[in-house]
């Protein structure tokens, strides 16, 4: 797989990845293109990374964490500078897309626990084998699998009808 | 346990109860994957980024330019560097005042032991005549010496002499 290949299969991997932890389509794109830049840099310049999908999920990991919490820094001058902390959103692409459904499974989502929120997401949603997962979260496979299963468990009850049993 | 011709009855039914287990628990098993894998397509359905947007994250890390990255460095380099000197400035400024310098060191023609400490006595020698000041500021005479002191010359102070 060359890297155009590899790039192609892991942007929407990563950008549902970074929407599903920020919810913010803009935040998780720059995330994610910081994340596919690294990866591309390191493979012209040493080569392809053992796992180049880890590789690109802990570089966007890393800034989403570090924008997440500059934005909690900055929440409450956000919040002051635009009346009721909500501010318009400018993009039609967003706007375009079921933002019910999306809302709704944002919220099931910030409902579960931190490890289990990231357990699942890394799995289900960015699509890593287990090793690469646990890996990332630094925690063992069978630890991770058992948070992927918890996660599951409550994200089913929680968005309930559609949601086989 | 498997269910065989020879087994009685009660040994055959047993088995089928255990089959039935395995299979009732196989079958949980396949629906909780089903079920596992709906949620997990679910979640991508929702979360699905725009073609757009998954073309524009690939062509802007496929152009990057690879002086992105040893420019970053450079920035860090920098705000470290930065960081240091206001460091060092710092602690340069609260560091208390040294002691100051002593005032033989600019007296004209002077044999002079400058001051170790600020308890030092200070011997100096001018015009001719040898004098030391204690800490106190207390000034004493303590000897003559020829009008044009020689360098390296070694006044010796004696207790009870050289009044």
């Amino acid at each position: 797989m060359d890297l155009e290949e590899t790039l192609r299969d892991l942007a929407p991997r990563l950008l549902r990845y970074g929407l599903a932890r920020c919810g913010d389509r803009a935040l998780a794109e720059e995330a994610a293109q910081d994340g596919l830049a690294a990866l591309a840099r390191r493979w012209r310049h040493s080569g392809p990374p053992d796992q180049a999908g880890g590789f690109a999920f802990a570089v966007t990991r890393r800034r989403l964490f570090r924008a997440l919490a500059r934005r909690r820094l900055l929440a409450p001058l956000a919040a002051l500078a635009n009346g009721h902390g909500r501010h318009p959103d400018p993009d039609p692409e967003r706007r375009a897309v079921s933002r019910a459904d999306l809302d709704r499974t944002l919220a099931a989502i910030r409902g579960l626990p931190r490890h289990e929120r990231e357990a699942l997401l890394l799995v289900a949603v960015g699509e890593l084998s287990s090793d690469e997962a646990a890996a990332l979260a630094g925690v063992s496979r069978s630890a991770l699998k058992m948070r992927v299963l918890r996660a599951r468990r409550r994200l089913q009850a929680a968005l309930g009808n559609g949601a086989t049993r | 346990m498997k269910a065989e011709p020879e087994n009685g009855p009660d040994e055959r039914r047993e088995a089928a109860a255990a089959l039935d287990e395995r299979l009732h628990a196989a079958s949980h098993l396949d629906e909780r994957l089903k079920a596992a894998s709906h949620l997990d397509e679910r979640l991508k359905a929702a979360l699905e980024p725009p073609a757009a947007a998954v073309e524009r994250v690939v062509r802007q890390a496929l152009t990057a330019s690879p002086a992105a990255g040893r420019r970053r460095h450079v920035a860090v380099a920098a705000a470290g560097a930065a960081l240091l000197a206001t460091l060092l400035v710092v602690v340069r400024l609260q560091r208390p005042a040294g002691p100051p310098v002593p005032a033989a060191a600019a007296a004209p023609a002077a044999i002079a032991v400058p001051a170790a400490s600020r308890g030092a006595i200070e011997i100096r020698s001018a015009a001719g005549i040898v004098t030391a000041r204690s800490p106190s500021g207390r000034l004493w005479i303590v000897g003559t010496t020829p009008r044009h002191a020689v360098a390296g010359s070694i006044i010796v102070v004696r207790r009870g002499g050289n009044r």
